[in-house]
């Protein structure tokens, strides 16, 4: 837990004010009175232990509440973010959501870190770079699969796996949308001791999936190859662009189709049917567009089959909406209220809500509500 | 005889306000806040179903004073206090006043008894035996049956208690 205020934290938010400010180091040293620039880069780096009047002082020069420096759910100049988001969507509400996003983060980080004690060591990536091709991207994406025990479908046990076994936390969220319906469809995140990825909640169940699949190899391949800020979540879009989108494509598919899976769940005799696929994309939990786009690059199915799927209609959804946030970082939270280490209105601030919305949060999540209603 | 000084947060704002008895403990006491517990009790979205309204007039007349928190003060705080940041703004500008203002344990302090994170942070100041819980308070201002009776479990005597014995034992946080 953040018991001893992070040198380090502080430091990544007066760099962030400053860049925001538009100075450099030398001119924040000047203003500060002290002798050169490398005394603001100690800063920064967490290398200097800073005082009360040192702060004061920061929060003056850059305009900044001191709460700014000192929130410890903060993650401003620290957290990197990749969003899979509408080309129509206007920059500016999806940069007030990453706002809010960043809170929850620096918040499921701060549970996490009071629930473990300490941040975990290790960081988990894919053995991809730029470099790779499509079919390596694949056969680590059907090697995932095997490693994680995802099984027949592996939609199903994709989430457990990635929390548990990655230690990657997923978290489904209410995202913006514009009043044209242009929306986010997810995020992956990255801080340096942590990865956590977003999804849009409200989505289809297999653009649920398929997003998932898509942000963990951004997230397993952040250091390799870092995504941009922000790309379009149109498929096709995807598809046209970026090399890295595409192999995140390529992996995606793979992950939720392997091999193994398709030559178990698809009659050979019917491997022209487009019902019988249909049935297949809906037991697997991906589109039917999906699945004719994974067959077809595995050479599996003709042009005409896969137009006639890409007409298909995707089965109505067997789950219902995902409920808010994660069980685990709902459960943290929880334990962190009940037990007096996290105050109710700190919380409910970072996650935007109200009191009640808060305690709605709990109801969601069969959980008591840990506090007065 | 000079009333005993009572420093109130947010959340035992509310309750005074929603059960009625503010007046009257403010009668009994000279009853004090930070500037910032003001801002959040007055403040939020009116529409909600179960928010408290309250009075601006009302609360400003109750108060023998309101203190505004420095930068310095709430910086020297959070750098000796760390562990306090998890608290919301209101009890966080509020400990760190008494503190830097030696009072905490010179004064009955009313802190947030519905929070339990305020009490856990006033234990770790050495200051849990300066709170008091909203029931005791309005019992000693002649609150009514009905308004002694209408408060939530959370602003009664035995449920500070029982924070409290945990706390003392090392059971939360």
């Amino acid at each position: 837990m953040l018991e001893q205020l992070s040198n380090r934290l502080i430091g990544y938010r007066v760099k962030a004010a400053r860049e925001t400010a538009g100075w450099n180091q030398e001119q924040l040293a000047g203003a500060l009175g002290l002798n050169d620039r490398q005394s603001v880069s100690d800063i920064e780096n967490g290398k200097r232990r800073l005082q009360a009047d040192e702060l004061v002082a920061l929060s003056d020069v850059l305009n900044r509440d001191i709460e700014f420096f000192l929130d410890p759910f903060a993650v401003a100049g620290e957290a990197q973010f990749s969003w899979r988001a509408s080309n129509e969507l206007p920059q500016e509400p999806l940069d007030d959501f990453e706002l809010r996003a960043g809170q929850w983060i620096g918040l499921l980080r701060w549970l996490r870190e009071g629930e473990h004690g300490r941040v975990n060591p290790l960081k988990q990536s894919l053995r991809l770079t730029n470099d790779s091709t499509f079919e390596e991207a694949i056969a680590r994406a059907e090697d995932l699969a095997h490693t994680l025990e995802l099984g027949k479908v592996p939609a199903e046990r994709l989430i457990d796996g990635i929390e548990r076994k990655l230690d990657i936390p997923v978290l489904f969220v209410d995202t913006v949308k514009s009043p044209e319906g242009y929306s986010i469809s997810g995020a992956t995140c990255h801080l340096q001791d942590l990865g956590v990825i977003l999804i849009n909640r409200n989505e289809t169940e297999a653009r649920r999936f398929y997003d998932l699949a898509h942000e963990l190899f951004h997230a397993l391949t952040w250091d390799a190859m870092r995504p941009e800020h922000r790309e379009s979540n149109s498929l096709e879009a995807r598809g046209r662009t970026k090399r890295i989108e595409q192999l995140a494509n390529n992996f995606a598919a793979a992950l939720l189709m392997p091999r193994s899976s398709l030559e178990q769940l698809i009659d050979q005799r019917r491997v022209g049917d487009v019902a019988h696929l249909a049935d297949v994309a809906h037991e697997l939990r991906v589109s039917p567009a999906a699945l004719a786009w994974r067959l077809f690059n595995m050479k599996s199915i003709d042009e005409a089959t896969r137009q006639n799927l890409l007409q298909e209609r995707q089965r109505p959804s067997t789950t219902g909406t995902p409920k808010r946030l994660s069980v685990n970082f709902t459960t943290m939270l929880h334990a962190a209220i009940d037990t007096g280490r996290l105050s109710v209105r700190k919380a409910a601030k970072a996650l935007g809500m109200s009191l009640p919305q808060l305690a709605e949060l709990f109801t969601e999540h069969s959980l008591s509500v840990p506090f007065a209603q | 005889m000079a009333k005993d000084r009572v420093f109130v947060d947010t959340n035992v704002i509310l309750e005074a306000f929603r059960t009625g008895c503010w007046a009257a403990i403010c009668e009994r006491y000279a009853v004090e806040t930070v500037e910032k517990c003001i801002e959040e009790a007055l403040t939020g979205d009116p529409t909600e179903p179960g928010r408290v309204d309250v009075p601006a007039e009302d609360l400003i007349k109750g108060l023998a004073a309101r203190h505004a928190v420095g930068k310095k003060e709430l910086a020297t705080f959070a750098l000796k206090h760390p562990e306090c940041l998890a608290l919301d703004d209101g009890e966080l500008h509020l400990l760190a006043w008494l503190d830097a203002n030696g009072l905490l344990s010179k004064v009955l302090v009313l802190m947030s008894t519905a929070d339990k994170a305020a009490i856990v942070a006033t234990g770790r100041l050495n200051g849990l035996d300066a709170l008091v819980s909203l029931e005791h308070l309005a019992q000693n201002s002649g609150a009514t049956r009905a308004q002694l009776a209408d408060l939530k479990d959370h602003y009664r005597a035995s449920w500070l208690d029982g924070i409290k014995v945990k706390v003392r034992f090392g059971i939360i946080p």
